[in-house]
């Protein structure tokens, strides 16, 4: 029989040496972003009360939920944007709007089965509550294309969409009530012979009718959205697309344009998202690595009446995109004579002084064996301290080098 | 970033069709497999590589970004439930999924509940049995000739795809119900079509006008 007690569930994991170091350098960066554009971190509860989460952004039924003493209902965050949005409507007077929130958290979600789905999640994002409109979303978008370039992402793609397009496309084909949600469910799990054969089963004009036959057509640059307006008439589906376009002119601005373009088959849940939605995709990854989008409905749950507008980077598909991490540790091993335990302690300290990173060996092995030792851990080099001299090893380097050196006032130097 | 185009199709005669739509579409070129056991083929000409998998593993393919499309039977697709996009009907392997039993079985499913259904789809049966008819059923996963748990008394119904039925005539069985019709689908991976959006746009172009 398996002992659980020698395995993690499915869908989480350890993060060890490299690739640890490697999670928090990408969260550094990005956190430095969420700063520089004014983003105030927020820290909330990893559990709350289900109703803060239930009906939100994620599945009821991918939420972890348990039950607490007095029989409440308590839920493990599945994203971090209800908990911003409650913390807007309830902890900030609605005259200090509009309220700049960032969050690099864990998250929780019930996966499916098997597919290798992650059940706990890190998620790095920002919330601008209180603000709308083409330079909010131009903001918005910058930061999440700054942010990915930040933690060394080179080759992505960012694409608009817009839920309120998608339902202005909706009103033109007359599809509303029972039949829009089925269009809507088959796009949504990207079905689109389904939603094709449901389009061409309806009386409408022929212009929306083609384009809601063909959406995954309509990925790409300016060229989609010129093409997608040739064939809507309505003047809400206009607006949707000259938002889009206004707000890529203002990404251009800010100098991030070629990194965004647009998908018309993008229509997130529509219950959740208003209007634009965002997402990025990478090359090595499986899903999207960050996704946005504008809810104004969200705090109306609060109490409030805030236009939002955020994004979360997935932490974890993010790592994946950017490769192995480097197996070398920069750290270098300070090994001693027995006669000499005293002297490296000194050099370590001295060592660590000028910027380097230094672990002492604590064992009374040789020059050999703590060389072989480091070498398995993956650190950078060896510095073996024997009386008034320091052997210094760097293995990627190749190169070794006895240098002589003095203790003074109980300070280590190298002569 | 515009590297090859690979393509995930599922072992057998459906992949000879396939490959020859692509081809004629301009995606790989024509008996490109020939009488090959290779499993993986590559055409420099059309910076296309296409790989032959077994017919249920292809969503999962897919999914993950293993292959950026495929070709899988609509029943495939519903009883793998993969995150992918299915992005045409190609028109060819036409099959229906249907429930089939001994003559006696209709009754049974209509009016009885605890049913016994063989099955190489138990998530298809499931979501039928317990989601549209609301009843409770027992399933007994197969991994082939599904006809013969109906038959000899495994179970009291069978959930399986049928082409032209003769094989459940010939062994005393009538369709019950059709829960699916299926054919063959191209999917791609959600993360591909953004990446690789171009050349997608035009497979599903020239594969649309071509099968119009």
């Amino acid at each position: 029989m398996r002992n659980n007690r020698l395995h993690t569930p499915d869908g989480v994991s350890d993060f060890l040496g490299g690739e640890c170091e490697r999670k928090r350098a990408a969260e550094r960066a990005i956190a430095g972003v969420f700063a520089a554009y004014g983003y105030r971190e927020a820290q909330s509860p990893t559990f709350e009360y289900f109703d803060v989460y239930g009906s939100g952004g994620t599945a009821d039924e991918r939420v972890f939920r348990f039950i607490d003493r007095d029989g409440a209902v308590l839920a493990l965050r599945p994203d971090m944007t209800p908990a911003c949005l409650r913390i807007a409507a309830t902890r900030y007077a609605a005259a200090d709007a509009p309220f700049r929130l960032s969050y690099i958290a864990e998250t929780f979600r019930r996966g499916e089965d098997y597919h290798g789905k992650r059940r706990e999640i890190t998620q790095a994002g920002a919330e601008l509550i209180g603000a709308t409109g083409e330079s909010a979303f131009a903001e918005m978008i910058t930061v999440s294309v700054e942010s990915l370039i930040s933690a060394g992402l080179t080759d992505f793609r960012l694409d608009m969409g817009s839920a309120r397009f998608f339902r202005a496309l909706l009103a033109e084909l007359g599809l509303d009530g029972e039949r829009g949600r089925e269009l809507q469910s088959y796009i949504l799990s990207g079905d689109f012979v389904a939603a094709g054969n449901l389009t061409e089963s309806i009386d409408a004009p022929s212009g929306p009718k083609q384009l809601m036959r063909s959406l995954p057509l309509f990925i790409g640059g300016s060229e989609a959205l010129e093409r997608a307006a040739a064939l809507v008439t309505g003047s809400e589906a206009m607006a949707a697309l000259a938002a889009l376009s206004e707000t890529k002119r203002r990404v251009d601005l800010y100098g991030m344009g070629k990194y965004v373009g647009f998908d018309l088959s993008m229509i997130g849940a529509l219950d959740y998202y208003t209007g634009i939605i965002w997402n990025a995709y990478a090359p090595g990854a499986a899903a999207a690595v960050l996704f946005g989008g504008q809810y104004d409905g969200l705090s109306a749950r609060f109490g409030a009446n805030y236009p939002a507008v955020g994004f979360a980077i997935n932490v974890n598909t993010l790592l994946d995109s950017l490769g192995a991490a480097p197996s070398v540790a920069d750290v270098l091993l300070v090994a001693a004579d027995a006669d000499c335990a005293d002297e490296a302690i000194l050099a370590a300290k001295e060592l660590r002084r000028g910027g380097a990173r230094a672990q002492l060996s604590l064992i009374g092995w040789g020059a050999e064996k703590n060389a072989d030792y480091a070498r398995r851990q993956g650190l950078r080099g060896l510095v073996y301290i024997r009386p008034g001299l320091a052997e210094v090893t760097d293995f990627a380097a190749g190169t070794r080098e006895t240098k002589k050196t003095r203790v003074e006032n109980g300070k280590w130097t190298i002569i | 970033m515009d590297d090859y185009l690979i393509f995930a199709l599922a072992k057998g005669r459906l992949a000879d069709i396939a490959a020859d739509r692509f081809a004629s579409a301009g995606f790989g070129r024509a008996e490109l497999f020939g009488n090959s056991r290779k499993l993986i083929f590559t055409d420099e000409n059309t910076r296309c590589r296409f790989f032959l998998a077994k017919a249920g593993d292809v969503p999962t393919y897919v999914e993950t970004g293993a292959a950026d499309v495929g070709v899988a039977g609509k029943d495939v697709l519903l009883e793998a439930g993969a995150s992918v996009a299915e992005l045409l009907d190609l028109g060819f392997g036409k099959c229906r999924v249907v429930v089939a039993g001994k003559p006696e079985a209709a009754a049974l499913v209509r009016e009885g509940n605890d049913i016994r259904v063989a099955t190489k789809y138990p998530n298809i049966a499931r979501a039928y049995f317990n989601d549209k008819l609301g009843k409770t059923v027992e399933i007994y996963k197969l991994s082939g000739s599904v006809e013969l748990g109906a038959a000899v008394g495994l179970s009291d119904v069978i959930v399986d795809i049928v082409e032209t039925g003769s094989t459940l005539r010939e062994n005393g069985l009538v369709v019950v119900d059709t829960i699916a019709w299926s054919s063959a689908r191209l999917i791609a991976n959600r993360v591909s079509m953004k990446l690789k959006s171009a050349r997608i746009a035009g497979l599903v172009g020239a594969l649309g006008v071509a099968g119009a």
